[in-house]
């Protein structure tokens, strides 16, 4: 069985838990995981409705294998723990911590979700988590962060509170973003945990949405926090791999599986030398290959 | 019954249910004490007002769909009311398509409101 922590996520799909006629179709569109958000989507004198819309939905609706995840309010909020409360009892695979900007922030939550799996008869560790990285604080504790705890499956840069901390803006470039995303990457790989890119809010800009998931894909970022479900397919068409990437990876899998029977570690393949680390590049290429139903072999 | 609001095409038909408490559901918890309302009338959801009113609960409904769903709707909201303990109340529902999950979820937020809650919600307990 796959590790839930290491599962693909290509795409998050935000919803806004407060409206139930969102939630209940979420299904349809084919994200990787939804995020349920309780937090900035939900005004302060909503937050309570959200939360049982939120229960009800986690423990009734059928969302098709996609991954449920639950943005809590901050930890600077009264409502993060009765947040934690209900999206354990409802069953959620994760949570997400928004603003973090240390690994004491991971831990207080990762004590509340003990409380809460054993009040609700879960099984302890099966709650998942996720860090939102929102400042520059954040960005330069990333590796205490992404180390912080065995529940962290990833980090997720949160663009719009992070620019406005270094006061820039958007920019089509991303080079406002570049040291951010960098720091972020290079912490979450250090640390074996996944990394997630911000949403990209002008929705009438598909072409500069494309550009954007082009550059996260050639950083090495495993998905993106996608805000419409029209930018669901255009995040999985960047990241399906080609045809030739994956005759390469199944080749690449194929010999050194041969190679390791033989006893055999380092070899070469086509000129090129070979050993374990590529195995999970190769194994990468295959199960996004497989994901966008391109592949349906062995490995 | 009648057109309510000048933007719907569909008529939305009102009907009024009175049920009187049986003793199963005497002697629980949650109390309808104060008028509270929660949710919306977008598409996909229901708007539920409740307020306090003595010795029976008076459900009324406004729904496009009354004559499909309507007593499933009802149903919904009487299983709710009895799981969280409410014997009395006037509760009304603004049906706008949405789900069984989406109707209970906005009757028990509308009772913990009304009945003034402010602890720990029990979450799979009397919320089911």
């Amino acid at each position: 069985m796959t590790d839930p922590k290491k599962r693909l996520r290509r795409t998050m799909l935000f919803l806004n838990a407060q409206r139930p006629g969102l939630m209940k179709d979420a299904y349809i569109y084919g994200a990787d995981s939804v995020m349920f958000d309780l937090e900035d989507a939900v005004s302060e004198n909503q937050k309570d409705a959200a939360r049982f819309s939120l229960y009800n939905s986690l423990r009734t609706l059928d969302y098709g294998g996609a991954e449920r995840i639950v943005r809590i309010n901050g930890l600077d909020s009264p409502h993060w723990e009765e947040d934690v409360r209900a999206t354990v009892a409802g069953g959620a695979e994760g949570i997400r911590i928004p603003k973090c900007e240390r690994a004491s922030d991971v831990k207080s939550v990762e004590l509340a979700i003990d409380s809460a799996e054993r009040e609700f008869g879960r099984d302890a560790g099966s709650t998942l988590l996720m860090a939102a990285i929102e400042s520059p604080r954040g960005v330069l504790n990333a590796l205490e962060i992404c180390e912080s705890s065995p529940r962290l499956f990833g980090v997720a840069l949160s663009g719009g509170d992070y620019r406005s901390a270094m006061q820039t803006k958007y920019h089509p470039s991303g080079v406002e973003m570049l040291s951010a995303r960098g720091n972020l990457l290079i912490a979450a790989r250090a640390s074996g945990v996944q990394c997630f890119d911000t949403v990209f809010t002008d929705l009438s800009d598909m072409e500069g949405f494309r550009a954007e998931v082009i550059l996260d894909k050639e950083m090495g970022f495993d998905g993106k926090s996608i805000i419409n479900p029209r930018q669901i397919p255009i995040v999985h068409e960047i990241y399906a791999p080609t045809e030739r990437e994956i005759m390469e990876a199944e080749r690449v899998a194929r010999s050194l599986r041969e190679n390791a029977d033989e006893g055999v570690g380092v070899f070469l393949l086509d000129g090129k030398m070979l050993d374990a680390a590529f195995l999970r590049g190769a194994k990468r290429t295959l199960a996004l290959a497989k994901a966008s139903g391109l592949y349906d072999g062995e490995f | 019954m009648g057109k309510i609001g000048r933007l719907n095409i569909e008529p939305i038909y009102t009907q009024i249910f009175y049920r009187r408490p049986t003793t199963m559901e005497t002697g629980e918890r949650m109390e309808i004490i104060n008028e509270a309302e929660v949710g919306t009338i977008e598409s996909g959801d229901a708007k539920v007002t409740v307020a306090p009113l003595g010795g029976e609960i008076v459900f009324e409904l406004q729904s496009s769909v009354i004559n499909q769903y309507g007593r499933q709707i009802r149903r919904v909201v009487m299983e709710t009311l009895r799981g969280l303990g409410v014997t009395s109340g006037r509760v009304s529902v603004v049906d706008r398509g949405a789900l069984d999950c989406a109707i209970k979820a906005r009757v028990e937020c509308a009772v913990f409101r009304s009945s003034g809650f402010d602890g720990r919600i029990p979450w799979g307990g009397e919320v089911k």
